[in-house]
C-alpha cells in the first residue's frame, strides 16, 4: 500500500498548499484597494488600530470585506462539490435546486410588496427565500415513485428556478423602486456589507460546512450508485436529505449576504477533482479552499482592474470565470460522475 | 437446516405492475444458488427484495430468522453483501479505492480506518487478483478485471452472503468461467453463501448447488441441477427445446438447444 500512502502525503502537502494560498490572499485583499495605502500602514491598521483614515479603512472595510470572500468563497466551493456530486452531474451547480432564485425572489417580494430598502432585511429574506425554494424543490422532487433521485430534484430546481425568475420579471416591470434596488442586488458583492452581515450568516455557514463534511462518507457511497450504496449500508435518504441541508445552509448563507455569485460553485469543483479524484472526503476541504482562493483574487482583480473605480466580484467572476471554464473543458475532458 | 436467508410469500412489484407474485424460497449457508428463468420473470428484482434493495408489497423476508426491512441498514450490510448487475463507478476512482469503499459499514464518523480494514482489503484484492492492480483506475481494466474488481468490494465488506446479479454479463467465455471460479473458491475456501442471477444454463448448472427456476414472477422449479434441468421444464419455462446431455467434463446437465433448423 506505499502508493496509497504516498497519495495521501501529497493530498495533505497540496492541502497545506491552499492553506498558505488562502491566507496569502487575505493578507493580499486587504493591502490591496482603490485607496493606495502603505504595507506598513496597513500592518498598523491591523495591530495597533487607531482612528485615522487609514486604518478605519483596513479594519471597517477591507477586513470585513476580505471575512466574507473567504467564507463565501469557501461555502460556494464545497456547495457546488455537494451537488455535483448528489445529482452525478458535472455542469450542476449550488444554485440548480432554486436556492439563488428564491433568495432573489424573495429579496424582490421583500421590495415590491412591504417597500423593504435595508440590507439586513435582505439577508433574513433571502435567506428564508432560499430554505422555502429548496425545501419546495425537494417536496416536488420526492413527489414521485422512486422518491427524490438526482433527476427529478434537478428537473424539479430549474422548473422551480423558471417561475421565480418570471415572477421576479413580473415584478421589476410593474415597479420601478423593484427594478433599481434589486439591481444592485443581483450583481453579487463582497464590498460594501456590513460587518453584522457577516454575524448573521456565519453560523448558518458554519453548521452548512461540518454537515457538508460529515456527508463526506455518505456522497462516497451513493457515488457508486443508490444500490452499492444501500449494500454497502448506507441510508440512501437520510445522506441525501443531509447533503441538500448542507447545499441550502451553505448556499443560501453566502447568497444572502453577497447575492448571487456564479461560476465558483460550478468551476471550482472540477478544478479540485482535477487534484484529489472522486473521494469527497478530500475533494470537499480542496474545493472550499479553491473556493475562497478564486473568490478572493477575483475581488482584488476587481478593485485593480477599473481602478480608481470598482467592479463587483461577480462580475469579474463571470468575465474571468468564462474563459477559464472553456479552457477546462478543452483541456481536460469533463470528469464523468 | 435453517434457511439463512428465506423469502416467505414474496410479492414485488414496480409501479402498478406486479413482477413476482407469491414466492417461498430458502438459501441454506454454506450453499450456491442460481436463479435462472427467461428475460423478465422476476429474477434480478427477486434478489434485489432478498438484498433489501426492494421493499416487498406482501410477504417479507428473513435473515437468519428476523425480517430484514426491520433490521438497520447497516447491521445488514455486515451480514449479506449485494452486487447489482454491471455497477457504475466515478470516472477516476481506482481499484484500491473501490474495494476501500466496501469497509463502509464498519467504519464510523470516529473511526474512519483501522487495522481490521487494511488486512481486509488486502485479503480481497489478493483472493481476486488483483493487487498488481490495485492502483489502477477502473476505466483502465478490461470488463473481466473490473467485473473482479467489484467482487473484490464485495468480499473485502466481509459478508458472509453474497448476492451477484448476472456477474458474468458483457463477458467472453472465458472471462466468464474466471469470475465463476472465484465464486466457486468464494464459496469453497471462505464459505460463503452465493446467490446468483445467471443467465448461462450449463455454467449455471456446473457452479451451482441448487437452481432455481423462475417464470412470470413464479417458482417453477428448484433442485440440484439434474433434478430443474430437465427436457421438460426447459420447455415450460424457456419454451425452449432442447435435449439435455450429461457435460463431459462435469457430468452436470448441459443444455444443448435443438433450433428451428433441426426441429424433426
Amino acid at each position: 500500500m506505499g502508493a496509497l500512502a504516498r497519495r495521501r502525503r501529497r493530498r495533505i502537502v497540496g492541502l497545506l498548499v491552499l492553506l498558505g494560498l488562502a491566507a496569502l490572499a487575505c493578507l493580499a485583499s486587504i493591502a490591496i484597494g482603490s485607496k493606495p495605502i502603505a504595507l506598513d500602514a496597513v500592518w498598523h491598521g491591523l495591530t495597533a488600530p487607531t482612528d485615522t483614515e487609514n486604518d478605519i479603512i483596513v479594519r471597517s472595510l477591507r477586513i470585513p470585506r476580505t471575512e466574507l470572500a473567504l467564507l463565501a468563497g469557501a461555502a460556494l466551493g464545497v456547495a457546488g462539490a455537494l451537488i455535483q456530486g448528489h445529482t452525478r452531474n458535472p455542469l450542476a451547480d449550488p444554485g440548480l435546486l432554486g436556492v439563488t432564485s428564491g433568495a432573489a425572489f424573495a429579496v424582490v417580494v421583500g421590495i415590491f410588496a412591504f417597500g423593504l430598502t435595508s440590507l439586513y432585511g435582505y439577508v433574513w429574506l433571502a435567506f428564508l427565500g432560499a430554505v422555502l425554494t429548496t425545501g419546495l424543490v425537494f417536496l416536488l422532487g420526492a413527489a414521485g415513485r422512486g422518491g427524490p433521485t438526482p433527476l427529478t430534484l434537478a428537473l424539479a430546481g430549474a422548473a422551480v428556478s423558471a417561475l421565480m425568475v418570471g415572477l421576479i420579471s413580473a415584478m421589476a416591470v410593474i415597479d420601478q423602486q423593484s427594478l433599481e434596488a434589486f439591481r444592485f442586488w443581483r450583481v453579487g458583492a463582497v464590498a460594501g456589507r456590513d460587518p453584522v452581515i457577516i454575524g448573521q450568516v456565519l453560523p448558518f455557514l458554519a453548521v452548512g460546512l461540518v454537515l457538508a463534511l460529515a456527508n463526506a462518507p455518505g456522497l462516497n457511497a451513493l457515488s457508486l450508485g443508490e444500490d452499492v450504496a444501500r449494500s454497502i449500508g448506507q441510508h440512501v435518504l437520510r445522506t441525501r436529505v443531509l447533503g441538500l441541508v448542507a447545499i441550502t445552509l451553505l448556499t443560501g448563507g453566502a447568497v444572502a449576504a453577497c447575492g448571487p455569485i456564479g461560476f465558483v460553485g460550478l468551476v471550482v469543483p472540477h478544478v479540485a477533482r482535477y487534484v484529489t479524484g472522486p473521494d469527497h472526503r478530500w475533494l470537499l476541504p480542496y474545493a472550499g479552499l479553491i473556493g475562497a482562493v478564486l473568490l478572493l483574487v477575483a475581488d482584488i482583480i476587481g478593485r485593480v482592474i477599473a481602478w480608481p473605480g470598482e467592479l463587483q466580484v461577480g462580475i469579474v467572476l463571470a468575465l474571468i470565470g468564462a474563459p477559464v471554464f472553456v479552457a477546462i473543458v478543452r483541456r481536460k475532458r469533463l470528469v464523468r460522475l | 437446516m435453517t434457511p439463512r436467508l428465506r423469502a416467505e410469500e414474496l410479492r414485488l412489484g414496480y409501479g402498478d405492475s406486479l413482477v413476482v407474485d407469491g414466492l417461498d424460497l430458502d438459501v441454506v449457508g454454506g450453499t450456491i444458488t442460481a436463479v435462472i428463468g427467461p428475460n423478465g420473470c422476476g429474477k434480478s428484482t427477486l434478489l434485489r427484495a432478498m438484498g433489501r434493495l426492494l421493499a416487498p408489497r406482501g410477504g417479507q423476508v428473513l435473515l437468519d430468522g428476523k425480517r430484514i426491512d426491520k433490521m438497520p441498514t447497516r447491521e445488514v450490510a455486515r451480514l449479506l453483501g449485494v452486487l447489482p448487475q454491471s455497477p457504475q463507478a466515478p470516472e477516476g476512482l481506482t481499484v484500491a479505492d473501490l474495494v476501500a469503499r466496501g469497509r463502509h459499514p464498519h467504519q464510523a464518523w470516529y473511526r474512519q480506518w483501522s487495522s481490521d480494514d487494511h488486512a481486509a482489503i488486502d485479503e480481497a484484492l489478493a483472493m481476486t487478483g488483483m493487487t498488481d492492480l490495485a492502483d489502477r483506475t477502473l476505466d483502465e481494466l478490461s470488463g473481466g478485471q473490473r467485473q473482479r474488481a467489484w467482487i473484490s468490494m464485495a468480499l473485502a465488506q466481509g459478508t458472509e452472503l453474497l448476492l451477484l446479479d448476472e456477474p458474468t454479463t458483457y463477458l467472453d467465455l472465458a472471462h466468464q468461467v474466471d469470475v465463476l471460479d472465484l465464486v466457486q473458491r468464494l464459496h469453497g475456501e471462505l464459505g460463503r453463501t452465493v446467490v446468483m442471477v445467471l443467465h448461462d444454463l450449463n455454467l449455471a448448472a456446473r457452479y451451482a448447488d441448487r437452481l432455481v427456476a423462475l417464470r412470470a414472477g413464479k417458482m417453477v422449479a428448484q433442485g440440484r441441477p439434474h433434478e430443474v434441468l430437465t427436457e421438460d421444464l426447459l420447455r415450460e419455462v424457456f419454451d425452449l427445446e432442447a435435449k439435455v446431455i450429461d457435460d463431459p467434463v462435469a457430468g452436470t446437465p448441459l443444455v444443448v438447444p435443438v433450433g428451428t433448423r433441426h426441429r424433426t
